[in-house]
């Protein structure tokens, strides 16, 4: 696939089109699956990786760096010493990958056009087909609008969002939630790897792993009363959702701490970080104290005192849904 | 909330909130396929019932009423191109602006698909509807120009009194605007208008952007 608006650095295009080097990960290797949520002794596992000189001298995100960021997350997430093991273990030759970005922020405020690339990159290594790796969103302008080029044929990467093909007829239910499921996540997608954005969220506090899947649905604008609670767990209760979720990549190399989720530049700062884990709860309650502290440094109140706490986070881990803990004392925080 | 298993949703005796209510409701007519509504012999038979023949009479008001339809539409169409066109200055119309995109629009009820969550506060303020036009400066800067138009301009001050100033500027502008170094915020009237740029590169020109959208949402 070709990325609008700069010359990818290794030429990702011409490594999809002639498939350079595919490494075939042997099938008895044990894959990586997300964890049984609730019954794990050990912890959940967050990292967290920055690097201040992720943009180098200019503004964008250098794409040699961020590969190399995601790197350090990945092994340190998996405990590998090298960057391409993981990734073997999370995926097989032959799976459909989609990766759920987050488009809704335009250019500022997206899921970041080099990280994909650099996932994309990971992904070919472990011996997916370009044409089977799929980036993707509710609509196909918002992703070209955030620099994303749409691809929909050849032996590239995909990418274009629901819009083109839409959501199934089928209504798919868990608690309070009812929603028909984009077609790219249930005909395109065998693994879904989340890749949401660290943002402020006006109604339902933060935004990251678990609210990015809003995205996937068809009537996300039902679900945003109470703070979005409990309808964000409820949401990723749903099989289709919870069975293909292997792992969280957030993109927190600019985050917003105020007036979200749309983009206000006055209200995102450059964090430089990526946070990743397979545990979307942990992930979400370690995103959500970024924020506070942020907002603390920012002289403003704690999303506690604005009324707009992500309550769908205890919601999530609690014990009819178990997608994960926000206990802090089982949450392993590793800054790498 | 009571919580229950996936393999059992929706339990019987379990209250639903007036939300699922609300999608229960709205969304089973859309996923009803058309394939599968089968009208019943006797709803035939009714439909035969009341089928009447049409009179010259009849053709004449309905002749009319097609036309009055066609004429409300065509007046709407027109006026709401008018208020886009007029609303955002033209290219070059500021020097070193150029309108790179069509103008969308979003009514209040469909705001969610631009800006998510937070179509929220501004329902709650009134929104009537967004219009949005993507502008880069000196062939080097993107910004974006987002006009809000509110129902009152009650609610286009709430909107703004709502929102921390930060290291804001104060600037003279409209009722009340904000400068920041990459975004530029101010309300006029019904209108609340956001100015901010998408890459990080120094920004310029914002102020003069702004001032001609205030001069325009001010006829």
């Amino acid at each position: 696939m070709r990325w609008r608006g700069r010359t990818s650095r290794r030429d990702f295009l011409q490594n999809c089109l002639t498939g350079a080097v595919i490494l075939r990960a042997s099938s008895k290797v044990p894959l990586l699956a997300a964890p049984e949520q609730g019954t794990a002794a050990g912890k959940s596992r967050v990292v967290i990786a920055r690097d201040a000189t992720l943009r180098g001298i200019g503004a964008t995100v250098d794409s040699g760096r961020i590969l190399s960021l995601l790197d350090r997350c990945i092994q340190a997430l998996f405990n590998f010493d090298n960057p391409t093991e993981p990734w073997k273990r999370l995926v097989r030759p032959g799976n459909k990958v989609g990766l759920k970005v987050n488009a809704l922020g335009g250019r500022g405020l997206s899921s970041n056009l080099q990280l994909v690339e650099a996932i994309c990159e990971r992904l070919r290594e472990a011996g997916i087909r370009a044409s089977d790796i799929v980036i993707w969103d509710r609509d196909t302008d918002e992703l070209e609008h955030s620099g994303f080029h749409v691809s929909t044929g050849g032996n590239r990467v995909q990418c274009f969002g629901t819009d083109r093909v839409g959501y199934e007829d089928e209504l798919v239910t868990y608690g309070d939630v009812g929603s028909r499921l984009s077609k790219i996540l249930t005909e395109r997608c065998d693994v879904l790897i989340n890749v949401p954005v660290l943002k402020d969220h006006d109604g339902a506090g933060i935004t990251a792993a678990l609210k990015n899947m809003y995205g996937v649905i068809h009537n996300p604008n039902k679900y945003h009363p109470n703070g979005c609670n409990p309808y964000v767990a409820d949401v990723n209760m749903l099989p289709e959702i919870r069975r293909k979720m292997r792992l969280t990549i957030c993109d927190a190399t600019t985050a917003s701490y105020e007036g979200g989720p749309g983009y206000k530049p006055q209200y995102a700062w450059k964090n430089n970080a990526l946070i990743v884990s397979q545990d979307p709860v942990a992930l979400d309650y370690t995103g959500w104290q970024i924020i506070e502290r942020k907002r603390a440094e920012k002289g403003l109140k704690t999303l506690e005192a604005e009324d707009r706490a992500p309550r769908y986070i205890a919601t999530a881990a609690d014990a009819q849904h178990r997608l994960g803990t926000n206990d802090p004392k089982k949450i392993a925080v590793v800054e790498v | 909330m009571t919580g229950v298993g996936p393999e059992n949703p929706f339990a019987a005796g379990r209250r639903l909130s007036p939300c699922v209510k609300a999608w229960d409701r709205s969304d089973s007519s859309q996923l009803r396929s058309s394939a599968r509504i089968k009208p019943t012999a006797q709803a035939v038979g009714q439909i035969g019932k009341k089928a009447s023949p049409i009179g010259a009479k009849d053709l004449f008001s309905n002749a009319t009423i097609l036309i009055m339809l066609a004429v409300t539409l065509l007046f709407s169409v027109s006026c709401n191109r008018r208020t886009t066109d007029t609303i955002f200055p033209a290219s070059n119309e500021v020097a070193g602006w150029v309108k790179t995109g069509d103008i969308r629009t979003f009514e209040a009820t469909d705001l969610w698909k631009y800006i998510d969550g937070e179509a929220e506060r501004y329902l709650k303020a009134g929104v009537q509807r967004v219009f949005t036009a993507d502008y880069r400066f000196q062939n080097t800067v993107d910004v974006v120009v987002d006009i809000y138009m509110m129902g009152s301009a009650e609610g286009a001050r709430k909107i703004f009194d709502s929102e921390p100033a930060g290291d804001a500027k104060s600037v003279q502008l409209g009722d009340g605007a904000r400068l920041y170094s990459q975004s530029l915020v101010f309300r006029k009237g019904l209108y609340l208008v956001r100015i901010y740029q998408e890459s990080a590169e120094p920004a310029q020109g914002l102020l003069e952007l702004g001032r001609a959208v205030e001069q325009k949402v001010s006829r």
